[in-house]
C-alpha cells in the first residue's frame, strides 16, 4: 500500500476515510430503520387483518363489506415513527371481493393481489395521488378476498431523510477536511519558507542566521531549535576553521618571510653566480610550496561561499573576452588555434572568481595537451544556463579518468613530474558550484571538452 | 616629468610591522633607496605618527598586536589622513584582501613577498595623485621618443605610427606612466588585466614580447628592459639595452 507522504495526500486520505465511514453508518441506518419501518407496517396490516377476520366471523360479509368501505383510505394509529407521522403517508386501505373474483367494497386499490404478502402494490390515495403500499391478502370461509395495504410512503420518506443527513454529514466532512487541508498546508509552508530561506541564506555564505521562532512552542519551534543549534555549531565550525586557517596562514608565512628575506638578503651581497642561482631556486621552491598551500586554502574559501555577499550582476561574455584576449599571445606562441564563440549571456557572480575559473581552463589545456592542440571556447545561454565549454583537440582523458578531474591534488600524470599541483580544476569546481552551477565532462570524440553551466539571468530581467 | 633623478625621490614612509626581523629588514632596504623611514611595531603609537605628521605613504602589516594594521588605517582616514596606503598581510585568502581593498587600502600585498615588489608597488602609490586633484590631466605621454595621445589612442615612435591592440596600449600606458621605476608582473596583471591572482602562463610576458616587437619594429632600441625576476622598466635616459 502506499501511503502518502505529503501533508496533502495525508489530508486527503483522512478525509476520504472519515467519508467512507459516514457512507458505512448511513447505509446501515437506512438498512435498520427500513426494516423496522416496514415491520411496523406489516404489524399493523396484520391487526387490522386478525380484527377484521373476527368482525366476519361474527357478523357476516355484509357487515364487513360495511366496515370495509369506511376504513378504506383512513388511517390508524400507528406506533413507534409511524405514530409520530400524524397521519401523513400511513393511508389504510382496504378491499373485499366475492369467491369470483368481483369486487363488494373498497376503491382505492385498482388491481387486487394474489393471496399473501405483496411488497409493491400499486395503490390510489383518498387525494387522488398514486402510490405504493404492502398488502396482505385472505381468503374467508366462503371463499371472497380480503386485501388490506399499508402506504409505503412513510417508509420511503423516512428513507430520504436519512439520506438527506448522510450526505450533508459526509459534505461537512469533505468540506472541513479540505478546509483543514488548505489551512494545514499553510501553516506548514509558511513555517516552512522561514526555515528555507534562513538555509538559503546559509547556503549563500550568511551564516549568522537563524530561524525564527513563534513561542507557540509547536512542533515547528521545537524542530527549529534543534536546527538553529545545529547552525550555531556549522557556525562555530566554520569560525574556528577560518580562525585555524588565519593562524596558519600567520605561523606559516611569517618565519617563511624571514627564510625569503634571508635568502633575498644573502643573494644581494652575494657575487658568486652559483650561489645566486642556487638562492634563487630556493626562493622559487618557497613560493611553489607557498602557492600550494594559498591554492589548498584558497579552494576551501571559496567553497565557504563567502563570496556570495559579493555577488553583482556581470556580463559572462565580457569576462570570457577578456580570458580568450589574455590568453591568445600564449596560444599563438605554442602555434595553438584559439577559436572562441561567444554569445552575451549576464549572471549573477564575482568578476575576479570568474575570471579566474575560466583562465584556470585554458591553462590546463595548455598544461595538458601538446604544443599545437587547439582549443575552442563556446558560450551560450542554454534555457536559464550560460553554458560555456572549453574544448581542446588533444587526446582527452580515458573515461574512466574522467570523474577524478575535479578532485584535489589528482593528476593523471602517474609520475606527478609536470608542475602544477592539481588544484587548477578543483578551484574551477568550487567557484562554479559557489556560483550555483556545475562542472562536468562532456562527452566527446577527439580531446577533452569540459563544460560550465552557471544560471543566467533572463534577458528582460536586465532593465533596472 | 623627464627628469631622470625622480626615481630617487625621498618618500617619507610609515611601518608598521611587529616582526622584529622583517621590520629591520625592511626599514633597511627602505632606508638603503634613500626614503625616510619612521617604524612601529605598535598599532596606536603608529595611528599617533599619521596624526602628529605626514607621510607620503603607509606601509601597514594586517595582523600586530593591539591596534591591528587595517583598524589603525580606518582611524587614520577618518582622522583626514590620505597618504596613500599599502597593506602586508600573511592573510592570502581572496576575502582577505577584498576586505583589505575596501577597507581604504590602495594595495594589498601578501607576505611573504620579494622586496622588489613591495618597492615598485610603493613608487606606483606614490606617483598616483592624491584624490580629487587628477594631476595626469595630459593627455599626451611622451618618453624617450614614444608619444602616446591618450584622447586619440595613438602611439608615435620618433613619428612613426604604431598600431597597438587595446591590451598593449594599456601595457605602454602603464609603462608610461611609471618612467624610470620597475614594474612588477603582478603589478601589470592588477593593473591592466585586473588579474586578483596570479596565472601560470605568462600572460604578462607575451603581451610584452608583442609590444616590444611592434615598438621596436624599424631597428630601433629596445626601449623596454626586462629586469630579471622581478619585472619590466621603462627608461627616459640613453642607456637602452
Amino acid at each position: 500500500m502506499i501511503v502518502p507522504r505529503t501533508i496533502r495526500g495525508l489530508s486527503i486520505l483522512s478525509a476520504g476515510i472519515s467519508g467512507l465511514v459516514i457512507l458505512v453508518l448511513g447505509a446501515a441506518a437506512v438498512f435498520i430503520s427500513h426494516h423496522e419501518i416496514e415491520a411496523q407496517i406489516d404489524h399493523r396490516i396484520e391487526r387490522e387483518m386478525d380484527a377484521l377476520l373476527a368482525y366476519h366471523a361474527s357478523a357476516g360479509t355484509a357487515a364487513l363489506a360495511q366496515q370495509v368501505r369506511e376504513r378504506d383510505g383512513g388511517t390508524t394509529n400507528g406506533t413507534g415513527y409511524l405514530a409520530s407521522t400524524e397521519g401523513n403517508g400511513r393511508a389504510m386501505l382496504y378491499a373485499l371481493a366475492d369467491s369470483k373474483g368481483r369486487r363488494i367494497a373498497g376503491t382505492l386499490i385498482p388491481v387486487l393481489p394474489p393471496d399473501g404478502w405483496t411488497e409493491f402494490l400499486p395503490i390510489r390515495r383518498p387525494d387522488g395521488s398514486a402510490g405504493v403500499a404492502q398488502a396482505l391478502s385472505r381468503r374467508l370461509a366462503d371463499g371472497s378476498q380480503l386485501v388490506i395495504a399499508g402506504d409505503r410512503d412513510a417508509l420511503s420518506r423516512a428513507d430520504d431523510r436519512i439520506l438527506i443527513v448522510m450526505l450533508v454529514g459526509l459534505g461537512v466532512i469533505l468540506l472541513t477536511g479540505t478546509v483543514s487541508t488548505i489551512a494545514f498546508g499553510r501553516l506548514v509552508h509558511r513555517r516552512l519558507v522561514l526555515i528555507s530561506g534562513t538555509a538559503q541564506g546559509i547556503i549563500e555564505g550568511d551564516y549568522t542566521r537563524r530561524i525564527p521562532l513563534d513561542g507557540s512552542g509547536s512542533e515547528f519551534d521545537r524542530i527549529s531549535v534543534i536546527l538553529n543549534a545545529m547552525l550555531e555549531r556549522i557556525d562555530m565550525l566554520m569560525r574556528s576553521l577560518r580562525q585555524v586557517s588565519s593562524d596558519i596562514a600567520h605561523d606559516m608565512r611569517t618565519p617563511l618571510g624571514r627564510i625569503r628575506q634571508d635568502l633575498e638578503g644573502l643573494m644581494l651581497r652575494s657575487s658568486d653566480g652559483e650561489t645566486i642561482g642556487k638562492l634563487e631556486q630556493s626562493i622559487a621552491g618557497m613560493d611553489a610550496l607557498l602557492e600550494l598551500f594559498t591554492g589548498l586554502l584558497g579552494i576551501s574559501e571559496v567553497q565557504g561561499q563567502a563570496a556570495r555577499k559579493r555577488f553583482v550582476t556581470l556580463s559572462l561574455a565580457e569576462v570570457v573576452r577578456d580570458i580568450v584576449d589574455a590568453y591568445r599571445p600564449a596560444f599563438d606562441d605554442e602555434r595553438r588555434s584559439l577559436k572562441s564563440a561567444i554569445e552575451n549571456v549576464t549572471v549573477h557572480g564575482d568578476e575576479q572568481l570568474l575570471k579566474r575559473a575560466i583562465a584556470n581552463l585554458l591553462e590546463n589545456v595548455l598544461a595538458h595537451t601538446e604544443e599545437g592542440v587547439g582549443v575552442d571556447i563556446t558560450l551560450k545561454q542554454n534555457q536559464s544556463f550560460a553554458v560555456l565549454t572549453v574544448h581542446d583537440h588533444g587526446v582527452g582523458i580515458p573515461a574512466e579518468r574522467q570523474d577524478g578531474v575535479f578532485e584535489r591534488l589528482v593528476r593523471l600524470d602517474p609520475s606527478r613530474s609536470k608542475p602544477g599541483h592539481g588544484l587548477g580544476l578543483s578551484m574551477v569546481r568550487a567557484i562554479v558550484q559557489a556560483h550555483q552551477g556545475k562542472v562536468d565532462v562532456m562527452p566527446t570524440h577527439e580531446g577533452l571538452a569540459l563544460r560550465i553551466s552557471i544560471p543566467a539571468i533572463p534577458e528582460n530581467n536586465l532593465e533596472q | 616629468m623627464e627628469d631622470a633623478e625622480k626615481r630617487s625621490d625621498t618618500m617619507r614612509i610609515l611601518l608598521l610591522e611587529d616582526d622584529r626581523d622583517t621590520r629591520d629588514y625592511l626599514a633597511r632596504a627602505l632606508k638603503e633607496l634613500g626614503h625616510h623611514v619612521v617604524s612601529e611595531s605598535e598599532g596606536k603609537a603608529a595611528l599617533a605618527h599619521t596624526l602628529s605628521q605626514a607621510f607620503d605613504i603607509l606601509v601597514l602589516d594586517r595582523m600586530v598586536p593591539g591596534l591591528d594594521g587595517l583598524t589603525v588605517l580606518k582611524l587614520a582616514r577618518e582622522a583626514g589622513c590620505q597618504s596613500p596606503a599599502i597593506i602586508l598581510s600573511a592573510m592570502s585568502g581572496i576575502e582577505d584582501r577584498v576586505a583589505g581593498l575596501e577597507g581604504g587600502a590602495d594595495d594589498y600585498l601578501i607576505k611573504p613577498f620579494a622586496f622588489a615588489e613591495l618597492a615598485a608597488r610603493l613608487g606606483a602609490l606614490a606617483r598616483r595623485p592624491p584624490p580629487g586633484e587628477r594631476a595626469d590631466a595630459s593627455t599626451l605621454l611622451r618618453v624617450n621618443g614614444v608619444e602616446m595621445d591618450l584622447i586619440r589612442r595613438t602611439v608615435h615612435r620618433d613619428g612613426r605610427p604604431i598600431d597597438l591592440q587595446p591590451r598593449e596600449f594599456s601595457l605602454l600606458e602603464y609603462l608610461l606612466r611609471n618612467p624610470d621605476r620597475l614594474v612588477t608582473r603582478t603589478m601589470l596583471l592588477d593593473r591592466v588585466w585586473n588579474f586578483g591572482f596570479d596565472p601560470k602562463t605568462n600572460i604578462v610576458e607575451t603581451h610584452m614580447s608583442r609590444l616590444r616587437t611592434k615598438l621596436n619594429d624599424g631597428g630601433s632600441d629596445n626601449l623596454i628592459r626586462t629586469l630579471r625576476g622581478s619585472g619590466y622598466m621603462i627608461v627616459t635616459g640613453g642607456d637602452l639595452a
